[in-house]
């Protein structure tokens, strides 16, 4: 069993980068393009020692649509959209969040999503209806290289510009039924439960973070913990699974919850991915077809940059695909209770750089720290969602149950605290810490695609062709 | 089978590595060719805001073939009206009504501002009365000014003018005027006119009121 056997979509996943990759050097489209072929072309020759004309049709199929598709996503990522003069119109907000003193607000209007950043005393909030009137202009760009984008990362949430309103103002009319939902349920996590419960809770179903709790878990390095990410989609997915075990059509309700659960959360690229990701084995599962955890991985990351490629600079995306493909590569090399020790380290080993790199550092801490957190919290979010569930109810002494559920996320936090002062001190950024992270990822990726000798070898020096 | 024999795999490997090195190599031969400036505005309705078609047709692109037509007075050798191509200078039409005469006050012009449709251009002549009579364009229905060194076809551009240019525009006083120089200079030039909502103090009423008396000069 080769690549091409065990994870076809990781020959086009790492064809399809290495496109954006050139594309983000400067290269063209068609340029982009032929190195995503090629290097598509090179993966398939590598972890073939023969190669059967089923075996040849599948690599020209991977060769040709990673040389198309590289083609096409350079080709997209380069083409800015065109503006109007002007912009007018009822809308929807579909996304609000902080921006530094303001907010920035994503509105649909006409079908086209539009920036705006407007003052906190609007008070607008996603699903409101509103009305719009202002001047485009092009999302502005990174000021120095290596600089946050909010190019990027904007038109990766599918806006086209930003609006410099004239008239900005709430309109009768219905909103967005889902925007409508969260803020309800915002509402609600806001006023019934106590602050720490409030806190997880807005982040595992809604995406939204607590400034504070940011802060702790960044300290810590557990703060994916509050990202909503392929942990706790395949939670989800565990709980619905047991839940409908016996109902008839179980993958489709399941399905069903998943795709739910990731819109309610705002449909973060972690979120999608995980979903996308549990979703493909779900389907494998389902239609009797081999599961392969890297397979899906690439599978989802590569739909989501067919979707709109400039997640692939997008630092949710990136950290999510980086965490999966090595959890992924680990389930299918070490399938023992030291795979299972191993985990966590080894992501904090590959997601480093790219953690360092944007955040500036990454905590030395979280070595050891998520060894405890992620099997705790896995315990402790279906705890927080049955309570929060609990304060829907009118019933007597659901105060102290709440309250109960507060003190045990309080002592799991002091217990965060005292193990990551066992490991003090936090990891800068340097060019040497980006290589460590990629081949400890490929040394990983190779072993899961059955790679060996000088094959590997090979595969690990393709991770340094970044770096040249 | 393909390749059955063991040399079989190890061609496979070698080609594997020849598409990875001509991959390396591409990139690193590309790296940077790319740029894509083309056009992102298209034309859509403009809004029902007051003399917003005379805004959009200042920024607009001229058209080919498009011909403006200016009005020259003062130190020139031929004053009168000429026909220049869209999007001229002041030196254009300099050069087109023969040049500066040897009275000319050469630095009380800018010979670089744009010009616009319809615009009258004066060149002082040296000991002209300054105070009124310095290098100015003015279009119809606009007061006589001397924007100069911002100027542009009559027009103060917010990217270049100085503080005191700012201030003869209505509703902007030492302190607005101030924002807006403090403006450009932390977060970059403006690209266009509806950028100054960006700063304090001016709010869509004031822009409408300045509109037709502004630009964006290009960086």
């Amino acid at each position: 069993m080769t690549l091409l056997h065990t994870s076809p979509a990781l020959v086009l996943l790492l064809g399809w980068s290495g496109a954006l990759l050139s594309f983000s050097r400067g290269a063209p489209p068609s340029v982009c393009g032929a190195i995503g072929g090629l290097a598509a072309l090179g993966l398939s020759l590598l972890s073939a020692k023969r190669m059967d004309k089923r075996l040849a049709c599948v690599a020209s199929l991977l060769v040709a649509l990673a040389a198309l598709g590289g083609f096409f996503i350079s080709w997209r990522a380069s083409v800015e959209p065109t503006l109007p003069q002007a912009v007018e119109g009822k809308g929807v907000v579909v996304m609000e969040r902080p921006w530094g003193g303001r907010r920035a607000l994503v509105m649909d209007v006409s079908g086209r999503r539009w920036l705006i950043y407007a003052s906190p005393a609007l008070a607008l909030k996603e699903g409101d209806s509103v009305y719009l009137k202002g001047f485009p202009r092009r999302l502005s760009e990174a000021r120095e290289p290596g600089e946050f984008d909010p190019h990027l990362y904007w038109r990766a949430r599918g806006v086209s510009g930003e609006v410099l309103t004239t008239e900005l103002k709430r309109s009768g009319g219905g909103g967005s039924l889902l925007g409508w939902w969260r803020t309800r349920l915002r509402r609600f996590l806001l006023l019934r439960l106590p602050p720490r419960l409030r806190g997880y809770m807005s982040a595992a179903l809604l995406g939204v973070r607590d400034p504070e709790l940011e802060e702790r878990h960044r300290r810590w390095g557990t703060v994916h913990l509050l990202a909503v990410s392929g942990f706790h989609v395949g939670l989800v997915a565990v709980v619905f699974r047991k839940l409908f075990r016996n109902v008839p059509l179980a993958p489709a309700w399941v399905s069903a919850c998943i795709w739910l659960y990731t819109l309610m959360t705002g449909a973060a690229p972690s979120a999608l991915r995980a979903a996308l990701m549990i979703e493909a084995m779900i389907l494998a599962g389902w239609i009797g077809r081999p599961q392969s955890p890297v397979h899906s991985v690439s599978l989802a990351a590569v739909a989501l940059l067919l979707w709109r490629p400039w997640w692939f600079w997008d630092v949710g995306w990136r950290l999510s695909v980086l965490a999966a493909l090595t959890l992924a590569s680990l389930a299918s090399v070490a399938r023992t209770w030291y795979g299972a020790v191993a985990a966590s380290p080894t992501v904090w080993c590959t997601t480093a750089a790219q953690i360092a790199y944007t955040f500036g550092s990454v905590p030395l801490g979280g070595l050891i720290v998520n060894l405890v957190a992620i099997p705790a919290f896995s315990l402790l979010f279906p705890l927080g969602a049955a309570a929060s569930l609990l304060a829907l109810l009118p019933l007597p002494l659901v105060g102290w149950a709440l309250w109960g559920v507060e003190f045990i996320f309080a002592l799991c936090e002091f217990g965060l605290s005292a193990l990551s002062r066992l490991l003090p001190g936090e990891l800068v950024w340097f060019p040497q810490l980006s290589l460590v992270s990629a081949v400890t990822l490929f040394a990983l990726l190779g072993r899961a695609v059955k790679l060996s000798g000088l094959r590997w070898l090979i595969f690990l020096l393709v991770a340094l062709v970044p770096f040249v | 089978m393909i390749g059955q024999g063991r040399w079989r795999g190890f061609l496979f490997l070698a080609g594997g590595v020849g598409c990875f090195l001509l991959a390396s190599f591409l990139l690193w031969t590309f790296s940077g060719r790319f740029s894509d400036d083309g056009p992102t505005t298209e034309a859509g309705p403009s809004l029902g805001v007051r003399s917003q078609e005379a805004q959009v047709e200042q920024v607009a692109a001229p058209l080919k073939e498009e011909e403006w037509v200016v009005y020259v007075t003062g130190a020139v050798a031929r004053p009168g009206v000429y026909s220049l191509p869209a999007g001229s200078r002041v030196y254009q039409l300099v050069e087109k009504s023969g040049g500066l005469t040897d009275e000319a006050d050469a630095e009380s012009i800018n010979l670089a501002a744009k010009l616009a449709d319809g615009v009258h251009v004066h060149v002082p002549r040296e000991g002209e009365d300054k105070a009124t009579t310095q290098g100015f364009m003015t279009q119809e229905n606009q007061k006589k000014g001397s924007f100069l060194g911002s100027a542009s076809a009559g027009l103060i551009d917010i990217n270049k003018a100085s503080k005191e240019d700012l201030e003869r525009l209505p509703g902007i006083g030492p302190k607005t005027a101030e924002a807006i120089i403090a403006y450009r200079e932390s977060r970059g030039l403006f690209e266009r006119v509806e950028d100054l909502l960006q700063v304090k103090g001016i709010g869509p009423k004031k822009l409408e009121a300045i509109r037709n008396l502004i630009t964006v000069g290009s960086p």
